[in-house]
């Protein structure tokens, strides 16, 4: 098989509630209504987070499609790669479900025990080869501060996974607030340099969740990257 | 993720297999993971592991990839038998059955053992790894978690073969003070190396383990600042260990293929058991090579000095 499957993804790494601008919870079913699945981690302080971005976080993750988890800002970077892996792994059966004679709302899990390991192969196979496109929508409110350097350890260990695919990938990211002043900011730097970047904002302001969706949904959907660098990342115009 | 799971929550009931119909009770929980739930099970009078999930897809790949090692002569996992689905409480869960191993994990083990097991351990280890490289796959996650050691046999075998992963596709499974891509010393890249260098950093941390506070302080520094602190580690290490040297030498990839690796790891040992009774300091090649250094230095500088007339080197004149 060529690498032809495309797959769309956004990871939303949060801490509270949004503050600021539209509910982030109708712009993530706007995304899943797009074929874009929103997953969302809430990173924990002392294990809480608080009922209300609970709730929000859980909000989000149904409405976009996808999947949420609470984890603390040291299990960070497993959890982005459990996440972004798994979803890979859906998104895959879902497109490829077709093919085995199932609709889409059905899994591995109607066939015969017999077959499934030759279409988990299948899929194993897709999801290495696929072309990843992946959005990071990361909060950088003030109350994210003590959580920055995990942050930017689990987006530089990402870009490490990502570039050990075979598939190419695009990696965007959005932060919130922008610090220069905006609502919200997405950073145009290449994959590799992408941690350092993150490394050098100060986390403080609001919580615009919903426009920094929005504005994920928007560069998923155009965006197009004006050269691929060697290492599968991205190079942008301006 | 995000949805209710009460797969550990099953000791003491039975399940029958939907599609070969076949009786499992099961006895208790022997463990849980990211992927699913272990229990001891009792089926037509002999013990087997029982293996459940909700995740149909990676469970029977897990169990293919176990399926192809059968047959090998120094089998690395468990045997396993039926693939298969229950019916609980109106969901559907996925299980495969598999060899009981009965005995403890790697870590357990050692600290009962005592460190002077460990290098015999990372040899029959290297062995099973082999064995995968050979048709084609890398194991991934190894740690001690990851190895039980057989009661009977005393010999170590891997468990859980969700993460095992083809040659030259990226790493599925991960554990961060094992991974090659966390130190700063490669990609996550499915090779002979990755799980060499994972069985280096196993064996080195079951001598001298690293504290959950460094562990925290490294998940926030980068890759660089993680390999120097790994080389300081190493250096420590030696002072401890002969081994040492050669874990830190497979870390740094001088050792790329597991023959290099236990063809240094016998020698090593050769020399420590030869040079070294038990408790006394070590000497090894570099040791030699400073003491020999140190006598020509001296006879040289004595040399000069009955040749240069009996005058202090050390004067400018
Ligand atoms: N064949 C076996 N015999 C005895 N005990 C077993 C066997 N297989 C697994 N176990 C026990 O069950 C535990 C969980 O198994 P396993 O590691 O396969 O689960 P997992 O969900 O894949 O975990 P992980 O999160 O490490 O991927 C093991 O740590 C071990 O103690």
């Amino acid at each position: 098989m060529r690498g032809g499957e495309v797959m769309q993804q956004i990871l939303l790494i949060t801490d509270g509630c949004s503050n600021e601008g539209a509910d982030p919870v109708k712009v993530a079913l706007l995304a899943a209504r797009q074929g874009i699945p929103v997953n969302v981690i809430g990173v924990l302080d002392d294990g809480v987070l608080g009922e209300k971005g609970e709730r929000e976080v859980i909000g989000i993750a149904v409405a976009g499609n996808g999947m949420y988890r609470f984890t603390k800002a040291s299990e960070l970077s497993k959890t982005v790669q459990l996440m972004t892996q798994h979803t890979m792994e859906i998104s895959i059966q879902r497109t490829m479900a077709s093919r085995w004679g199932m609709n889409e709302f059905q899994t591995v899990d109607s066939l015969p025990p017999e077959l499934r390991p030759s279409v988990a192969r299948e899929m194993e196979h897709a999801v290495e080869y696929a072309f990843l496109e992946v959005c990071l929508v990361i909060d950088l409110s003030g109350s994210m501060n003590p959580k920055r350097s995990y942050v930017v350890e689990a987006v530089r260990d990402l870009v490490h996974t990502l570039s050990s695919r075979t598939g190419e990938y695009r990696l965007d990211t959005i932060v919130f607030p922008d610090a220069g002043g905006g609502i919200v900011k997405h950073l145009k730097v290449p994959a590799i340099r992408l941690a350092d970047a993150i490394g050098k904002i100060d986390p403080q302001g609001n919580t615009p969740t919903g426009p920094a969706l929005a504005l994920a949904i928007q560069t998923l959907k155009s965006g197009v990257p004006k050269d691929i660098r060697q290492d599968g990342s991205r190079v942008y115009a301006g | 993720m995000g949805r209710a799971f009460m797969l550990d929550k099953l000791a003491g009931r039975t399940i029958i297999g939907r599609w070969k119909r076949r009786t499992y009770q099961l006895v208790r929980m022997l463990g849980q993971g990211e992927n699913g739930v272990v229990y001891l099970t009792a089926c037509d009078d002999a013990y087997f592991a029982l293996k459940i999930s909700r995740d149909a897809a990676a469970l029977s790949l897990e169990w293919e990839r176990m399926r192809e090692f059968s047959h090998a002569l120094v089998a690395p996992c468990p045997k396993v038998y039926e693939l298969d689905d229950a019916e609980l409480d109106g969901q559907c869960a996925h299980f495969f059955v598999m060899e009981y191993v009965e005995g403890r994990n790697l870590r357990q083990y050692v600290s009962h053992q005592g460190v002077e097991a460990v290098p015999d351990l990372l040899l029959q280890l290297a062995n099973l790894l082999h064995s995968l490289h050979e048709r084609g796959f890398v194991y991934g996650d190894l740690k001690p978690e990851n190895v039980l050691m057989h009661k009977a046999t005393g010999k170590p075998i891997l468990i859980d073969f969700g993460g095992v992963t083809p040659l030259g596709t990226v790493v599925k499974e991960f554990t961060e003070i094992y991974d090659r891509a966390f130190w700063g010393w490669g990609m996550r890249k499915a090779d002979e190396h990755y799980d060499l260098f994972s069985l280096a950093m196993m064996g080195a941390f079951l001598y001298r383990p690293m504290n959950s506070r460094t562990r925290e302080k490294l998940m926030q520094s980068s890759p660089d600042v993680r390999k120097t602190a790994l080389s300081r580690y190493f250096q420590q290490l030696h002072e401890r260990s002969g081994v040492g040297r050669t874990l830190y030498f497979t870390v740094c990839g001088k050792f790329q293929r597991v023959e290099e690796f236990s063809e240094a790891l016998k020698n090593q040992r050769k020399q420590t058991a030869f040079t070294k009774p038990k408790g006394a300091i070590s000497w090894d090649v570099t040791d030699w090579g400073l003491l020999f250094s140190i006598l020509v230095f001296t006879s040289a500088i004595i040399s000069i000095w009955f040749l240069g007339g009996h005058q202090s080197l050390f004067v400018i004149q």
